[in-house]
């Protein structure tokens, strides 16, 4: 699902909110509601206030943000919902100290720029909250993703990324097929993100998507902030969309590590021909310098011997794929040919067609909150990484994507700009864990639950 | 006990206010180390010696730059390699860094040595000497010196992070060994890629 696509899935989520008599989860919940609040409702985070305003199981108590158009757009979705509007704050950067204020709130959901993520989860944690969702990346350099562990640690709570692609219906039915040995001993996988995000940096200042080569102060929402991260970074900016699927297969961070990576960048081509296609060589955006490789290839060692490659691929055209390859000593599944192949059961050295394998595997959960899913955001897989984050605050137990996990996924990002910086260095992989690794037992997505 | 707890305690169960420390705004800028405005890619190499045995360029050494030293290895010699960094006369307070491969086999640079010597007979005929020097924040250097065979196969590699870039601000000599007397190392190519401001 592309980003319009995203987007209009959106707006019809929200616009059935009214229209239809929707649906809820959990109808008459008996139990103590998740009071939530939210920093964030840009149009991510209006994404995930349309799920959590389906809930009946949840009050959204707060809102914060400081887009007020942004605002606006979520307190009609709010009002049409029928739900109390919660408290909003807004009027600057620091609103949202305010909000964590408010007595008995127990969970906090993070949609706002990348920067901003690691203040405002180390400071829900300092407020007292245990259970913090973050949008995906956990912090900008390595510190802060020690920063974010070790104020998790202290606090003893929970920090979840996010990170919806491991929810992807066809990256749970493979992940069914690793658990029950189909692929055999998993030795190669590989993943990305690779989407033509042109029109999501540059925009006219007042449509999200394209319309101009606008970008930071004139530009819109997240032209405001993501552009900025190619300007003055190179390196794999976005890796957990990709790491996160295929870190499920191997056990990483349970019984399995990263240990080390090496990353390599082109040349930075694609932004500024946009810029000059787009806007003309005399914009004064043309004159801007990318430090963001068009394409950022990464591989990636593991302590059980397994490789990992890839790549990040955001400024040239191109169709949407992350890439996705599983393989093992008996088989593998690939996403961009959506094919399958296992020794003794395919025609030998001939691919099968993915889709009746993904249906055979298809994962318990889906099968039991598929047509929940319906219509949620990117293809459906945002309802259950919202779901699963709910779920822990009511039962009190650990997030199935844990602090760890999002460190070990989003330090990729500071790891392999060290490692271009350097000259393609091989660079190694701290452990978040400190040596929990090679104890701590696999809980992501074990049954139906959540 | 948690904060949150102690102030319900304290307050009753009460809203309480506590003061707002402002948390400045996340800035996204490039490192200083690796700007590079104002400067150009620039190179410079040698086949023969220059008059006063010094190879002097032109590469600002602030923004990261290369060495490679191609030479014919010769059991008579004992070190080979280069002074990195010969500052000029009134400086000369500064010593120059020593890089390259020494009679045991082993790769320096400085007092750093792989612990792995080369084998006599993988050192035949035409070698290089590949030097990188990236630089790292406050002024921080990170060194690579690498030692290929004729056929370019990598054979050696030394890295280190215990210099300054300004450790290898300066000209280029060839150590002693390198030149001198009879036992002469043949050399044949120096080069030094990096950046130079762009008004020079």
């Amino acid at each position: 699902m592309n980003r319009r696509e995203f987007v209009r899935t959106t707006s019809l989520t929200a616009a059935a909110l009214t229209i239809l008599p929707e649906k809820t989860l959990f109808a008459n919940y008996a139990g103590e509601k998740v009071k939530i609040a939210m920093i964030g409702v840009g149009l991510r985070g209006q994404n995930h206030l349309a799920l959590l305003l389906k809930r009946d199981d949840v009050d959204v108590v707060a809102i914060c943000d400081v887009d007020a158009r942004m605002l606006d757009m979520a307190k009609a979705m709010i009002t049409k919902s029928g739900k109390p509007m919660p408290k909003v704050f807004t009027g600057d950067n620091n609103a949202w100290k305010k909000m964590l204020q408010i007595k008995d709130l127990k969970s906090v959901l993070i949609a706002t720029p990348w920067e901003w993520h690691k203040p405002m989860i180390i400071g829900s944690l300092e407020a007292g909250l245990k259970y913090v969702a973050t949008e995906v990346m956990l912090g900008i350099t390595l510190q802060d993703h020690w920063d974010v562990v070790q104020a998790a640690e202290k606090h003893d709570a929970q920090v979840m990324m996010l990170e919806n692609v491991c929810y992807r219906r066809d990256v749970l039915a493979v992940l069914n097929m690793v658990r029950q040995g189909l692929f055999g001993e998993i030795t190669h996988l590989q993943g990305g993100y690779q989407h033509d995000l042109r029109e999501v940096k540059f925009n006219d200042g007042v449509k999200p998507y394209g319309g101009g080569v606008e970008f930071n102060e004139k530009g819109f929402s997240e032209a405001r902030w993501r552009t900025n991260h190619s300007v003055h970074r190179n390196g794999d900016l976005y890796p957990t969309h990709g790491i996160g699927p295929v870190a499920q297969c191997i056990n990483i961070n349970r019984g399995n590590r990263f240990l080390k990576l090496s990353s390599f960048a082109t040349q930075s081509r694609g932004l500024h021909k946009y810029i000059v296609d787009h806007g003309g060589e005399n914009h004064p955006n043309a004159k801007v310098k990318f430090r963001l490789g068009d394409i950022v290839t990464t591989t990636i060692q593991c302590a059980n011997g397994e490789t990992i490659i890839l790549q990040h691929d955001t400024n040239s055209p191109r169709p949407y794929s992350l890439g996705f390859r599983v393989q093992g000593t008996n088989g593998l599944w690939m996403d961009l040919n959506k094919s399958v192949y296992v020794e003794g059961q395919s025609k030998p050295h001939q691919w099968d067609s993915a889709k009746e394998w993904l249906e055979k595997y298809d994962h318990p959960l889906w099968k039991k909150y598929g047509n929940d899913a319906q219509g949620a955001g990117h293809g459906g897989m945002d309802f259950f990484v919202v779901h699963a984050f709910i779920e822990s605050v009511k039962r009190g137990t650990p997030t199935p994507l844990d602090v760890y996990d999002a460190a070990a996924w989003s330090a990729i990002t500071p790891l392999s700009e060290q490692s271009i910086e350097l000259g393609n260095e091989t660079i190694d992989f701290p452990d978040f864990t400190s040596g929990k690794w090679m104890t701590r037992q696999a809980v992501f997505a074990l049954n139906d639950d959540y | 006990m948690h904060r949150r707890d102690v102030f319900t305690l304290l307050f009753k169960s009460s809203s309480f206010d506590e003061p707002i420390v402002m948390e400045p705004n996340p800035v996204i800028s490039a490192p200083v180390h690796l700007c590079t405005d104002g400067t150009v890619s620039t190179y410079r190499e040698w086949t023969a010696f220059p008059a006063d045995g010094r190879f002097t360029h032109d590469v600002v050494p602030d923004y990261g730059f290369s060495i490679h030293f191609h030479f014919v290895y010769s059991k008579a010699i004992k070190n080979v390699g280069l002074l990195v960094g010969l500052k000029a006369k009134q400086e000369q307070s500064a010593e120059p860094v020593k890089v390259g491969l020494d009679v045991d086999g082993c790769l320096f640079i400085g007092p750093h040595k792989t612990e792995r010597k080369l084998p006599a007979e993988q050192l035949i005929g035409d070698m290089k000497l590949i030097m990188e020097i990236s630089p790292r924040e406050n002024d921080k250097a990170f060194v690579k010196l690498k030692i290929l065979d004729n056929g370019g196969l990598t054979l050696s590699t030394l890295k280190t992070d215990s210099f300054k870039m300004t450790d290898f601000s300066g000209d280029i000599g060839l150590l002693e060994q390198s030149y001198g007397g009879g036992k002469a190392v043949k050399w044949s190519f120096l080069k030094i890629e990096g950046r130079k401001l762009e008004n020079n």
